[in-house]
């Protein structure tokens, strides 16, 4: 409570006029009876100078709360609120007329995913110049003068080149930076930046988040959304945490985050994958899953001295390039994956990570190099026709609803890997029903569709498919990369509970460092198709043997302090 | 150098399209029973002598064997020369050359009407409330359902016959070209509108045009400068079938409104199985798609910036 008193904002601060205020917000969606309330009762301000973080996990209503502020929350809304002003004006009746001399000029707006969010046709010149024409009266020269010094500000390089391509020409980081030039043309003193790093890869979001720190400060009042707390950890000065429409708690950043009052963003905290985090559990305690996680007597101690689940030597593969030319993917490529141990793979877009996965899966034929199962590789496997060799590799992936036939229901689905796996027919019911109740999905699940569950749920499914074939080793390709941090969380720990439980080996590919950390013994850093970092994780991670690691290590977004005794 | 190239592969696709046509053609007009020799002679009710019918035969080397007859044919179409119409006792050339502009004319005018409409209607009825969209698209449905003689009636009926405002048909003065024009134009609008304003309404939800928006742009401009090019490419695509309508069309429109043109050309031709003229027509229908496709292609290079390098 003292650590309150002693972080609030200067009066400085609050002696000024809010940016924006918001006083009972509420927004539905929908007409009459088929109106659903997303937004209940929600009231915030940000004065001039402050950065606010909304976080949420996703349908918690941040994005439509940031929109509203700008009286774009789309068609078909219905906006009601006890008072909703800009700059000391009253808006709430403000009509098409009035927000368009607001936006651009006063209000700047920075999306997620750069490539959708700006306009394919048309030059990021004259994407960026597009504010300038609306709001300035600069002619064309003076504006395309103006778009270069912009780009030069985001630190763009060669911004007259750059200015005159399209956004398909530009990698990601580069893109975000246009779009951040967008909104910052006509100098607003507000900024929204609505999950501003989501879509990039660690590095390039450290520097996004470091220019987008640059421009806060002075007068500019700034409205951060995000999923992800240490991302906003470093830029905010307030948090307000999001949960179906309800902000259900709200303070400073060091109050928040080291003294959680609302068990909701306890939980959310709880459930950060780290270092620290390695060895407990992510989740409080996940009703849904109580049979599942009983300790089970582990069937095979992890012996990092016997035979290896999996061994991959010197695999190297190109891929045919444009014009003739030869790619290489993975280059050289040796590791091995001790029994009912994690491996951790990682590596930004275009690593070669997921190669190395189908390589290791014996889907992919590397050029060169071997990948050895029970001691034999896959071309003497197959030779063989060793189908249990074939079935004790499993696979999960990122998007599991890409992996299922559409029209099958979740009982369809694990019966056919269960019926794979040499089940005879009569233990089938059965053991589909056992599959579910590991996984932790309720048995009245099994007559969805995939389509029907949520990404967690689909998920449970995978790792169910996967287990039917009672496998040595699962190849994880980014399993929890597309869920919300709660939601990885209990993933996670079904993972952890699983791998104890049958001796499992994980291949745990993650562009996250975050959750490697937590769940990997040894980890693998993959830069171009190269080896750059091998060892156990404390070792690397303490002492990097090359740069490149040394920057991923640097650009994961670290929490302040957190108050330890919070998470026992 | 990557556009020119491109404009010339097209135009080597389009010269083989053509070459299959006339193959085709050819191929149908041998396949129809019937003596040839007979038809350019008047048909049976003429009688002719079997002299003028030996005749006829040497002249026309229907008494060669099929090859020879074919590569006759192509030498003549390579020169521009598509035979004497069986009926006109004129070139094909000449005989569909002065019909060709009362046709051009009434495409061109359907088309100044059905795009502007179209492109008016799909901007400013996309993502608006239900019952307008509803009530506009219901509109649409009727028209592109209907077919073309019913619309030309309804029209003949409350604006000729009732209104009188216009002639009931002919060809005199740009009077008689509004409502045949009309006519092709809302059976045009009515499929062309539903595709647009779909189109319009994915595109409005993409994130582009959300930060178009926070810039402070208006609706009517995001939707005119930001999503109408996005939206226009698959309707561009469909210029084919706006041709087709066209030119199947001309055939109805004209004769309903008995005007002259290409299209009633076709008509009288066919009753009269006056081969070489409706061989003439499909070669031009063959070649108008050519062309257009073409110019669509190239279109494509202007709008998507994305088609030169992929």
């Amino acid at each position: 409570m003292s650590s309150t008193a002693l972080t609030a904002s200067p009066t400085s601060l609050v002696a000024r006029t809010p940016v924006v205020e918001l006083e009972g917000l509420s927004v539905g969606f929908g007409r009459g009876s088929h109106r659903r309330e997303v937004i209940h009762d929600l009231s915030l301000s940000i004065r001039p100078g402050e950065c606010l973080a909304l976080v949420g996990e996703s349908g918690s209503g941040k994005s439509v709360t940031a929109r509203t502020l700008v009286g774009l929350t789309g068609p078909g809304s219905h906006v009601r609120s006890r008072a909703q002003r800009f700059n000391g004006q009253d808006t709430s009746g403000w009509g098409e007329r009035q927000w368009t001399r607001v936006r651009g000029r006063e209000a700047g707006f920075i999306l997620q995913d750069a490539l959708s969010s700006l306009d394919s046709l048309r030059t990021v010149g004259d994407e960026v110049g597009e504010v300038l024409r609306l709001h300035g009266d600069l002619d064309r020269s003076a504006r395309r003068r103006r778009v270069v010094e912009l780009l030069t500000s985001v630190g763009v390089p060669d911004p007259e080149v750059r200015a005159g391509q399209y956004p398909h020409q530009l990698s990601g980081g580069l893109r975000q930076r246009a779009l951040i030039a967008s909104a910052i043309a006509a100098d607003p003193g507000f900024l929204i930046a609505d999950e501003p790093t989501t879509a990039l890869d660690a590095t390039i979001a450290a520097q996004v988040l470091r220019l987008l720190g640059g421009l806060k400060g002075g007068s500019t009042a700034m409205l951060v959304v995000s999923h992800d707390l240490a991302v906003v950890a470093g830029l905010a000065d307030r948090v307000a945490v999001m949960r179906d429409g309800v902000i259900v708690e709200e303070g400073t950043v060091q109050a928040v985050l080291q003294d959680p009052r609302h068990p909701y963003t306890q939980g959310l905290l709880a459930a950060i994958p780290s270092r620290s985090s390695r060895g407990r559990r992510l989740t409080i305690r996940d009703p849904g899953q109580s049979k599942a996680v009983t300790p089970a007597p582990s069937r095979e101690v992890p012996d990092p001295s016997t035979a290896p689940a999996l061994a991959v030597e010197g695999v190297t593969k190109a891929f045919a390039g444009p014009g003739g030319s030869r790619r290489t993917a993975v280059d050289g490529v040796s590791f091995t994956l001790g029994k009912g141990t994690t491996l951790g793979i990682v590596g930004e877009s275009g690593s070669g990570k997921s190669t190395v996965a189908r390589i290791a899966l014996g889907v992919e034929t590397p050029d060169a190099g071997t990948v050895r199962v029970r001691g034999r590789t896959w071309a003497e496997h197959r030779a063989s026709r060793d189908l249990a060799a074939r079935r004790s590799v499993q696979m999960i992936y990122q998007d599991p609803l890409q992996s299922f036939d559409p029209r099958k229901t979740v009982r369809q689905v694990i019966g056919q890997a269960v019926a794979a796996a040499g089940t005879p027919r009569p233990a089938r019911a059965g053991r589909i029903l056992e599959l579910l109740d590991l996984v932790g999905l309720p048995a009245d699940r099994s007559p969805s569709r995939p389509l029907e569950l949520s990404g967690g749920q689909r998920q449970r499914v995978a790792i169910a498919r996967a287990l039917a074939a009672e496998p040595a080793v699962i190849i994880c390709d980014e399993p929890v990369s597309a869920l919300d941090i709660t939601v990885q969380a209990r993933i996670l720990d079904l993972l952890t509970d699983l791998q104890e439980r049958f001796g499992l080996s994980y291949l745990f590919i993650s562009h996250d460092l975050g959750v490697i950390q937590h769940i990997s013994r040894e980890v693998l850093v993959l830069k171009d198709g190269v080896v750059l970092d091998h060892g156990p994780v404390a070792g690397v991670f303490d002492d990097p043997g090359h740069e490149y690691t040394r920057r991923l290590i640097n650009a994961i977004p670290e929490l302040p302090a957190v108050r330890k005794d919070s998470r026992s | 150098m990557a556009v020119l190239r491109r404009v010339l592969t097209r135009l080597a696709v389009g010269v083989g399209v053509l070459w299959g046509a006339a193959t085709l053609t050819f191929l149908a007009v041998h396949l129809i029973p019937g003596d040839t020799a007979l038809l350019i002679l008047g048909g049976p009710d003429a009688r002719p002598t079997a002299e003028t019918l030996a005749q006829v035969r040497t002249d026309y080397l229907l008494d060669q064997p099929f090859t020879v007859q074919y590569g006759s044919y192509l030498g003549h179409l390579l020169q521009g020369d598509l035979g004497e119409s069986y009926r006109l006792r004129l070139p094909v050339t000449e005989a569909i050359g002065q019909q060709i502009g009362a046709t051009a004319a009434l495409a061109a005018a359907a088309v100044v009407v059905a795009l502007p409409l179209t492109f008016a209607v799909a901007i400013l009825s996309a993502q608006r409330a239900a019952w307008i969209r509803s009530i506009v698209s219901g509109i649409e449905v009727v028209f592109a359902a209907t077919p073309t003689f019913i619309i030309g009636f309804a029209l003949l009926i409350v604006f000729s016959f009732t209104l009188r405002w216009f002639p009931i048909g002919g060809n005199q003065g740009p009077a008689a070209l509004v409502l045949p024009a009309l006519t092709l134009a809302l059976a045009i609008f009515g499929t062309l509108s539903q595709v647009l304003r779909n189109e319009l309404e994915d595109v409005l939800e993409q994130p582009f045009i959300l930060t178009a928006r926070s810039r402070g742009m208006r609706d009517l401009p995001v939707r005119i400068r930001h999503a109408l090019r996005h939206a226009a490419m698959p309707v561009l695509t469909m210029s084919g079938f706006v041709v087709a309508a066209l030119l199947g069309g001309s055939v109805v429109v004209e004769t309903l409104f008995s005007r002259q043109g290409i299209g009633s050309l076709a008509l009288a031709s066919v009753y009269n199985k006056d081969l070489p003229v409706i061989i003439g027509i499909v070669l031009l229908s063959a070649a108008v798609y050519v062309v257009v496709n073409l110019v669509i292609d190239l279109l494509y290079t202007f709008i998507d910036p994305k088609v030169v390098t992929a």
